[in-house]
């Protein structure tokens, strides 16, 4: 286990890290082409990176020629593709939108990738040299240092051919006023068009020149995101440089971090070094940069841009909370075992997705965290329950305030950071909670699921796994518990966007500057708005526990974070319905269980649909469908109206 | 044959119509203003024109062309260049990047020089640093510098001192008789429009209300300021001290 540290090894490692830096830096430079160029935070970056690497390993594999030439090719039509039938056609779109289609293209590349080439590790065929040179006495792979190279020459490119030519002048141009450039007659989506080729064909290259310094995995790059986005944002999503000197940074901490882990004194877990530093070290990097720098940044990333979602107050939301109800009793009463079992999953989704209403929808604060603030829940309560063995009703109420405290934590630095910044800070914040508290095998539960003591009241045990009144698991008490819990947070969002406190919260989320000139109180609005988002995130924590009988880290990761958030903004992330309709939509929700029960759709090609339906939604409804559908029926009725009068 | 042709222009956003059955012309050479209280639908008139806002109804043709159907950057190389009210500069740009970018040559044609002088010493400036006169003239000879056919000037004095608005009266007009452009200018001060352009289009509620030269419509102006323009456009003889 313990191995020297002596220069050597540190020199060693530091050369290792370059090659991950690399890779790193590939990707959060072409991150920053597509934001430069479109406005979007491109999260699929490292998936399509990994696509490209999984094609370029087959086709060398199978001995096809010039099978580097041919990834670039399928990397620039990749990148092409994604800009013309995904962000041109959300050219008019605000950023959410554009995030949330990122993440769709980041979910169907991801499945496309499982189903041509599985989930088993595969070896990419090298490139680089495999030698090593001796620097100092140290043997060190020529690869890395390379790969380190080759960033440093693409990097000192793009920045001469975003500084000097005239496409890179008028690529700048473009971000700064998309209207100043189209008035002086240049075509943006050609400038678009040919910025998304670049960067991906950059990622592109940099994942076949890495794959082989790691084992191509469905999740390899993807999982990447949190680096590459540290990186680019440190870069003000602006300077090539400062963006590849932090991915080199991170890259070289990161494999130092791997050398310290094997020194006797580094903390033990079980035999093992203590998991998740390195997703925590990007995170406090990137939370006391961005605290310290604050509004440093360019406004185009402490703003949320608008459009946002439209948040209207809702009507009539008492008879239609009593329909609601009474549909949702009848329906777990008549509906057959999967179908209830999805019933309860859309319940559950929907809280969540109610939390995000809160947190995004009313105060614009992009929080990605709120998987991370819903496991806080379903650890603390598995403890609390489990570990001390305290009975019902403490250990789901321990739940949720951890969950609570977990969210106020998120909302310290949302007092000075604000927008896309602390949509990637939130990112990280909930990975390096997810690995270095819920994957710790003495805080958390390790590998393992953590078990979650059911629910028994007065001796009456309400597990959604055991027969209720003799019928067929899932049990529909338990059904009735989601149902009521369901009820209560939408009671308590309805009321909100009604109150004085959720017009402050519109007022901070339209203008924080307006709203403090006009007496609200910035910084105690978002804190709530936190608070309530954290309480609602913990309910939904406290009822994934009890549904699976268990909470385990893999159900509260990065990936889960962005789908959850991308179903909530579908929806419709500024209205209670917004959030019953991003229930619906949830994984092994109910729509997505009829939809794949009628049609009869494979298991494995489930996740494809799920990304393109994704993609697909956000094209046609931005603001989301319950938004959409409302639209639609004013319309039908202002017409009906019309045609009354004529 | 008009240079601009504007007839039956209906356009507003979405599917609410601002301006309805707008009819107006710019000749070549000409300076040409269109006055109107706020609201009346002036601005929405010039983005019409340079395809910012689409039209529900009506033609605009350019030297007899039908542009209509053309995007904003097509319009714009066809000849239509447009300086909206807030500019639309690029403020990460230097003024030289800004040139280099409008006339696809290192440095500004030598005509543009010669009605802005200033460019050359601003050259390696950030636009975000340039004073609002400054980029007041950085956005005219952005658009000059495309050598374009028709001129199109929203607020052009908007949050400048009058000094510097006199000073961008004369380059128009220089502009327009030089070069044979026709210039399309949006003006609130009616009584400076009035020293400075040929013809006059007054817009009330969404439409033309009147038409006409400087001469025909000066001794109108009285008329015109009670009915259209409101007293702050055109100080009356009641409100002079």
């Amino acid at each position: 286990m313990t191995s020297s540290l002596g220069p050597e090894q540190v020199l060693a490692f530091v050369a290792l890290g370059l090659g991950y830096g690399a890779l790193i830096a590939g990707l959060a430079t072409g991150l920053v082409v597509t934001y430069r160029s479109s406005g979007v935070i491109n999260v699929a970056a490292g998936a399509t990176a990994a696509l490209v690497a999984y094609v370029y390993s087959e086709l060398r594999t199978t001995g096809v020629p010039f099978a580097l030439v041919i990834g670039l090719v399928v990397a620039a039509v990749l990148g092409a593709l994604q800009y013309l039938l995904v962000y041109r056609p959300l050219a008019k779109a605000g950023p959410l939108a554009k995030l949330v289609a990122s993440s769709g293209v980041l979910l169907t590349a991801q499945a496309v990738i499982v189903l041509r080439w599985g989930a088993d590790p595969v070896a990419a065929p090298a490139i680089l040299p495999q030698e090593t040179v001796d620097l100092l006495g140290v043997s060190i792979p020529q690869d890395r240092l390379l790969l380190a190279g080759l960033v440093i020459v693409a990097t000192a490119l793009l920045w001469a051919l975003y500084r000097h030519t005239r496409f890179g002048i008028a690529t700048r141009a473009t971000a700064d006023s998309a209207k100043g450039s189209v008035l002086l007659g240049l075509s943006t989506g050609r400038l678009e068009v040919a910025n998304w080729v670049i960067a991906s064909v950059l990622g592109g290259l940099f994942g076949m020149l890495a794959a082989p310094t790691t084992q191509l995995q469905p999740t390899t790059f993807t999982l990447l995101v949190v680096p590459v986005l540290t990186a680019a944002l440190l870069g003000g999503f602006s300077s090539f440089g400062v963006t590849v000197a932090t991915a080199f940074g991170l890259g070289v901490v990161n494999s130092l971090i791997a050398l310290l882990q094997g020194q006797s004194w580094f903390p033990q877990v079980e035999g093992t070094p203590l998991p998740g530093v390195t997703e925590l070290v990007p995170f406090l990097v990137l939370a006391v940069t961005l605290y310290l720098r604050g509004r440093a940044l360019p406004d185009r990333l402490t703003a949320v841009a608008p459009p946002m979602p439209r948040a209207p107050r809702p009507r009539r939301a008492g008879p239609a909370m009593a329909v609601g109800a009474v549909v949702a009793v009848a329906a777990l009463a008549g509906l057959p075992f999967d179908w209830r079992q999805a019933l309860v999953n859309s319940m559950l989704g929907a809280v969540l997705c109610l939390s995000v209403v809160v947190t995004t929808g009313f105060v614009g604060q992009i929080s990605f965290a709120q998987m991370a603030v819903a496991g806080a829940a379903g650890y603390v309560m598995a403890t609390v329950g489990g570990d001390l063995g305290l009975p019902f009703p403490l250990p789901p109420l321990a739940g949720i305030a951890a969950a609570v405290l977990t969210s106020l934590l998120f909302s310290v630095p949302a007092r000075r950071v604000r927008g896309l910044q602390l949509a990637v800070l939130t990112l990280a914040g909930g990975v390096a909670a997810q690995r270095f508290w819920f994957g710790n095998p003495q805080w958390g539960s390790g590998l393992r699921p953590a078990n979650v003591a059911p629910i028994t009241v007065f001796g009456m045990e309400i597990s959604p796994s055991r027969s209720f009144w003799g019928t067929e698991p899932p049990s529909q008490g338990f059904g009735l518990v989601v149902l009521a819990a369901l009820l209560g947070c939408v009671f308590l969002v309805a009321w909100l966007r009604r109150s004085d406190l959720g017009a402050r919260m519109l007022a901070v989320r339209s203008s924080e500057a307006a709203a403090a000139a006009t007496g609200v109180n910035v910084g105690a609005v978002k804190t709530l708005a936190f608070a309530i988002g954290g309480l609602l995130a913990g309910v939904a924590g406290v009822l994934y526990g009890y549904t699976f009988t268990g909470v385990s880290a893999d159900r509260f990761g990065p990936l889960t974070s962005i789908a959850f958030f991308g179903v909530a903004v579908l929806g419709g992330v500024g209205t209670v319905g917004g959030a019953l309709v991003g229930g619906l939509l949830v994984a092994q929700g109910l729509l997505f269980h009829a939809v794949t029960t009628w049609f009869g759709i494979p298991p494995d090609y489930q996740p494809l649909f799920a990304g393109l339906a994704v993609v697909l939604t956000v094209i046609g409804s931005p603001d989301g469908v319950a938004v959409s559908v409302a639209d639609a029926a004013r319309s039908l009725r202002v017409r009906r109206l019309a045609l009354g009068e004529s | 044959m008009s240079l601009l042709d504007v007839r039956g222009l209906t356009a507003g956003y979405g599917a609410v119509p601002v301006v309805r059955d707008v009819g107006l012309s710019v000749e070549r050479g000409e300076l040409v203003a269109l006055l109107g209280a706020n609201g009346a639908g002036k601005t929405t008139t010039l983005l019409a024109i340079s395809g910012l806002v689409g039209l529900q109804a009506g033609e605009i043709t350019l030297d007899g062309r039908p542009v209509t159907a053309l995007t904003p950057a097509r319009r714009a190389r066809a000849g239509i260049q447009h300086v909206p009210e807030d500019r639309s500069l690029f403020p990460s740009l230097t003024v030289d990047e800004t040139i280099r970018l409008a006339c696809r040559t290192r440095r500004a044609p030598g005509w543009v020089l010669d009605l802005f002088p200033a460019l050359e010493r601003l050259g390696g400036r950030r636009v975000a640093a340039l004073s609002g006169g400054e980029q007041q003239m950085l956005a005219l000879a952005r658009a000059l510098c495309r050598d374009p056919s028709l001129l199109v000037v929203d607020e052009m004095s908007l949050g400048l001192a009058p000094l510097v608005v006199n000073a961008f009266f004369p380059v128009l007009r220089r502009v327009a008789a030089e070069r044979g452009c026709g210039v399309l200018i949006v003006e609130q001060h009616v009584h400076v429009a009035l020293r400075w352009v040929d013809r006059v289009h007054v817009m009330a509620g969404g439409t033309v209300a009147a038409s006409g030269t400087v001469e025909e419509m000066r001794p109108r102006i009285d008329e015109l300021a009670g009915a259209y323009l409101g007293p702050s456009a055109y100080p009356t003889e009641g409100d002079k001290p």
